[in-house]
């Protein structure tokens, strides 16, 4: 027992030392820019027609207040503990005084409901047709979507939703531009409600889903085929089991099993697409808001995406990390003598 | 299905310590999808450098940068087949500008990328040990942090030159090239020649570059596509949204371009869908080439290809 | 005699390559007999694993089966429809594979994959189905408790016997194993070994057996068929081929087995043929030693020599 633990403890320790690497990593990627945030800022705000007055004093409070003024590895220090200790992520700029938690708050459930559905659905339909094509390797049905998948599953999430907005929403109107939910419909517990955000869903997340379940099928397919060359496979059939025995049990079990780690390690790709999505079809999620904060310079709120982003994908990692042993055999094995 | 392994026409045994001409050239013959992927973006690189003559030729020495070269918002017509943007510039002509400059930043980018990746994997994979564990760790920690947000931030901040846009780029593609080949690497390293080179006194840098670096040609070619593939899909994504150098015309930037300028509610598909088409040719052929490598040479895949 | 239980007649099995088709079996004709150990010998490349896929229409393309019949108890397998010859396999007819290490699906644990073949052909539960698990198990010596684990607990000679305890699960009349004991070391190869011999004595099974180590079959083999390059060139019972082998290339095999008697080993020169291209007239004559001029035009079919004794040379002659 003591051993799992051992493992566990060995994960968890990983994953604390790539959360550091990759805060520090954001951390001195955001201070590469001249200049400082507030003055930044304010300049944006000049540009937009703003008149600003005594932006020289303006400038130097603030510095203060945010520590700007100090040697660079302190300024590190202070954010690791803000950040980690306090769970603070500052005050946004362009929202002042509001905290950059707030704006983030209003629009996470967005983000997370169109990300949810959308990884989900493309792992599902990815994964099944995957598995079924790898089975019917060789046939018509198998080289349609395996051509189409090549062609599809490594091409840009936000390219397919241009090309979506524009056959289905411009040219044959049959899907909204953008926006979460009709104008005319009240937000509300009712179907109403459900209804017109799931209209308004389905542009946005049929270009997710669209590349990454290709992708998924891609790599399920691979996963199916070399399995079916496996001995055990063989095994199976020279045991007269049934075809449907043998897809379950002894093919999916096995091609399942190495996806899951793979699902957590492709959430950074998805997160990434994502943000761009939110923006070609004004969703009222974490990536418009990301593109507004940039367009704006508010630093606060970029890099409290940034760092709620990477935080989610190193978690969902951990988590899988975590529970694969427990659903993998031959790795419960090797924890327990690990 | 241990009969087939050794069935005719199959990659046989690893490449021994020869050129790396000779592996890349047997890559080259094993797969016709990777022929197909590489033929088309190698048509595309032509095309886009063959641009200034193609539009000189065209345009009848009117530079296609200019403004007011012809009527403003032209609909699609022989001379201009892609129509005119709200300056009154060809179309077509600043498409294969954008289509040139969205490549080279894509390789160039790619090269780099790659370079590092070969050698962190490399070296990290032969090494072991601590420092196998240090660079994998850097590695997927960059992995795991997702790369556009950052790239966004940077780029509205600090005025991007094309320099510090590859360099950039680079830092966030090398890590999954590195992924790839140092698993290779790792099953390279314990087969027998690798051993017997060791005790016949090789060193560790020669065994590296001498042994296991020509196996690792369809790799690193895998790693290299990926990461052009990233780098182009940063690139074109910051252009999207209207970050980066405003004066180096690139698909992203047309498509920014159209999209402030509302071409789609206006009905002027065209603006979209050309710099659109352009960039999916990209990434299928980077794609076709990738599949078509690991089709042949991934070892979980080895002689099982779909058709 | 005993009667057939397994009858091949001109079995053949290719593979379409770029090449053309490498025939790796062509014109096998075997009988098996009820309650026997039938070996069948042979260098690498000689088509015996091919030949039995064939036989248990486990052949996967590229590979296809252009001519032959596998008559079991009378009934041509090759021409059944699947869901038919499903009802055969296991119940019928077991298989011991020949990466038995490799032949238990990694992810789920020994009682189900033993019960699965079960509960596939007949209609019990499953607790019914683990008793029957466990009294195979016991067949090959090994505890019940094996039923619980994961393949990756097991070692190569545990996991071996496991599979020849499924393949008793069902009393089938006939055994098929393919190279049972080559990737295992001797202790656990005798023991394997031992349990294959009992199923004929104890278990009145028949036992088709597949291996290149001739000691294998000295071990435990009645009656043994040699290939050699996609035909069958000598079959005879096992003392016979052992003490007197008939054809050159039987004659090159018991010679090159290592005896404490003889001082020097003699092995047989040249390579293995292609399949893609053999030789031209007997596929033997490149490595024969005693080769004459008809050799390389015609090739010997295999004929009745004496009782039960067959030879495929033109050197040797039936007796009158």
């Amino acid at each position: 027992m003591a051993r799992v633990a051992t493992y566990y403890a060995a994960r968890l320790a990983n994953y604390l030392v790539v959360l550091l690497i990759a805060f520090t990593i954001v951390f001195f990627f955001l201070r590469l820019i001249p200049g400082d945030p507030v003055e930044n800022y304010l300049q944006s705000l000049a540009q937009q027609g703003f008149r600003i007055e005594g932006s020289a004093q303006i400038i130097a409070t603030y510095r203060e207040k945010f520590g700007l003024d100090q040697p660079l590895l302190v300024q590190y220090a202070a954010a690791l503990e803000r950040t980690f200790l306090h769970l603070d992520l500052g005050v946004s700029l362009m929202n002042y005084p509001q905290p950059v938690e707030s704006s983030i708050m209003v629009r996470l459930p967005w983000s997370i409901w169109l990300l949810g559905v959308s990884t989900v659905i493309a792992w599902v339909l990815g994964i099944a047709a995957g598995t079924v094509t790898g089975w019917l390797r060789g046939t018509a049905f198998d080289s349609v979507f395996y051509n189409l998948s090549i062609s599809l599953a490594q091409v840009p999430q936000y390219l397919v939703g241009l090309l979506l907005v524009l056959i289905l929403a411009y040219a044959l109107g049959l899907f909204p531009a953008g926006g979460a939910y009709s104008a005319g419909v009240a937000p509300g517990l009712n179907l109403e409600f459900f209804g017109s955000v799931l209209y308004y869903t389905t542009l946005p997340a049929l270009s997710i889903v669209i590349v990454s379940a290709f992708f998924w099928l891609l790599t399920t397919r691979a996963l199916t085929v070399s399995i079916l060359g496996e001995d055990y496979i063989l095994f199976a059939e020279a045991k007269g089991l049934r075809r449907l025995r043998i897809l379950n049990r002894y093919i999916l079990r096995n091609t399942l099993l190495p996806q899951v780690t793979g699902f957590a390690v492709s959430l950074a790709f998805i997160v990434n697409g994502f943000f761009l999505i939110e923006w070609i079809f004004r969703y009222p999620g974490l990536g418009s808001l990301l593109v507004a904060a940039v367009g704006q310079r508010d630093f606060n709120t970029v890099q409290g995406i940034i760092l709620l982003s990477i935080f989610t994908v190193l978690t969902a990692n951990l988590i899988v990390d975590l529970i694969y042993p427990l659903i993998d055999p031959r790795i419960r094995t090797a924890a327990e003598r690990a | 299905m241990t009969m087939m392994a050794d069935a005719p026409g199959e990659v046989a045994a690893p490449v021994r310590a020869g050129p790396l001409w000779r592996a890349t050239t047997a890559i080259w013959r094993a797969s016709p999808r990777l022929k197909l992927g590489l033929t088309l973006l190698l048509l595309l690189l032509a095309l886009s450098f063959l641009e200034p003559i193609i539009t000189h030729l065209r345009l009848e020495g009117r530079g296609p940068t200019e403004l007011g070269t012809f009527p403003r918002l032209a609909s699609a017509s022989l001379q201009n087949p892609l129509g005119t943007d709200v300056f009154g510039r060809d179309l077509l002509a600043l498409l294969m500008i954008g289509l040139r400059f969205s490549l080279m930043v894509g390789l160039i980018a790619g090269g780099l990328a790659t370079a590092v990746a070969v050698f962190v994997a490399l070296l990290g994979g032969y090494s072991g040990g601590r420092i196998d564990y240090l660079l994998n760790t850097v590695t997927n920690a960059i992995l795991v942090t997702p790369s556009l947000p950052i790239l966004m931030a940077v780029a509205a901040f600090v005025p991007i030159d094309l320099v510090l846009l590859a360099l950039v780029l680079a830092f966030f593609s090398w890590p999954l090239g590195a992924r790839i080949i140092r698993a290779q690497v790792l099953s390279l390293r314990e087969r027998p020649y690798v051993e017997f080179a060791r005790v016949s006194g090789f060193g560790r840098f020669g065994i590296m570059f001498g042994e296991i670096l020509p196996n690792l040609v369809p790799f690193i070619i895998v790693g290299f596509s990926y990461a052009v593939i990233g780098n182009i899909l940063a690139e074109t994504g910051l252009r999207l949204i209207g970050l980066g150098p405003g004066d180096v015309i690139s698909l992203g930037l047309l498509l920014n371009w159209a999209m402030t300028f509302g071409a789609l509610a206006q009905g002027r598909y065209l603006m979209v869908l050309g710099p659109t088409v352009c960039l999916l040719l990209i990434f299928i052929a980077l794609s076709l080439i990738n599949v078509g490598i690991e089709e042949r040479f991934n070892p979980r895949l080895k002689g099982v290809t779909g058709n | 005699m005993q009667p057939t239980i397994l009858e091949i007649e001109d079995l053949h099995v290719y593979y379409k390559t770029v090449a053309g088709d490498a025939r790796s079996v062509e014109g096998v004709s075997l009988s098996v007999h009820a309650n026997e150990i039938l070996g069948i010998a042979g260098e690498s490349g000689c088509g015996k694993s091919t030949l039995v896929d064939g036989i248990l229409r486990l052949i996967k393309p590229p590979g296809y089966v252009p001519k032959g019949r596998v008559l079991f108890k009378g009934v041509d397998l090759l021409q059944l429809p699947k869901a038919t010859m499903r009802e055969y396999r296991w119940r019928d007819i077991s298989y011991i594979p020949q990466g038995s290490m490799n032949s238990l699906n990694p992810v789920i644990r020994i009682e189900e994959q033993m019960g699965d073949a079960v509960l596939a052909h007949v209609k019990v539960g499953k607790r019914e189905a683990s008793q029957m698990a466990i009294s195979a198990l016991a067949k090959v010596g090994l505890p019940g408790d094996v039923l619980r684990m994961f393949p990756h607990q097991l070692s190569g000679g545990m996991k071996q016997r496991v599979i020849i305890a499924m393949s008793l699960l069902l009393n089938p009349s006939l055994v098929i194993a393919d190279e049972p004991v080559t990737a295992l070391d001797v202790v656990a190869q005798k023991a394997v070994l031992q349990s294959i011999a009992r199923l004929r004595d104890d278990y009145g099974m028949t036992v088709l057996f597949v291996a290149h180590d001739m000691a294998a079959h000295a071990e435990i083999a009645d009656r043994v068929a040699i290939m050699y390059a996609g035909e069958v060139s000598e079959i005879g019972s096992v003392s016979d081929v052992f003490i007197e082998p008939l054809h050159p290339y039987a004659q090159g095999l018991i010679g090159s087995i290592p005896s404490v008697d003889r001082g020097s080993v003699k092995g047989i020169p040249g390579l293995a043929p292609n399949a893609l291209e053999w030789p031209s007239g007997c596929r033997f004559h490149p490595r024969c030693p005693v080769a004459i001029d008809v050799c390389p035009k015609e090739n010997p079919p295999l004929i009745p020599i004496r009782d039960g004794r067959y030879a495929a040379c033109h050197l040797v002659k039936a007796d009158a």
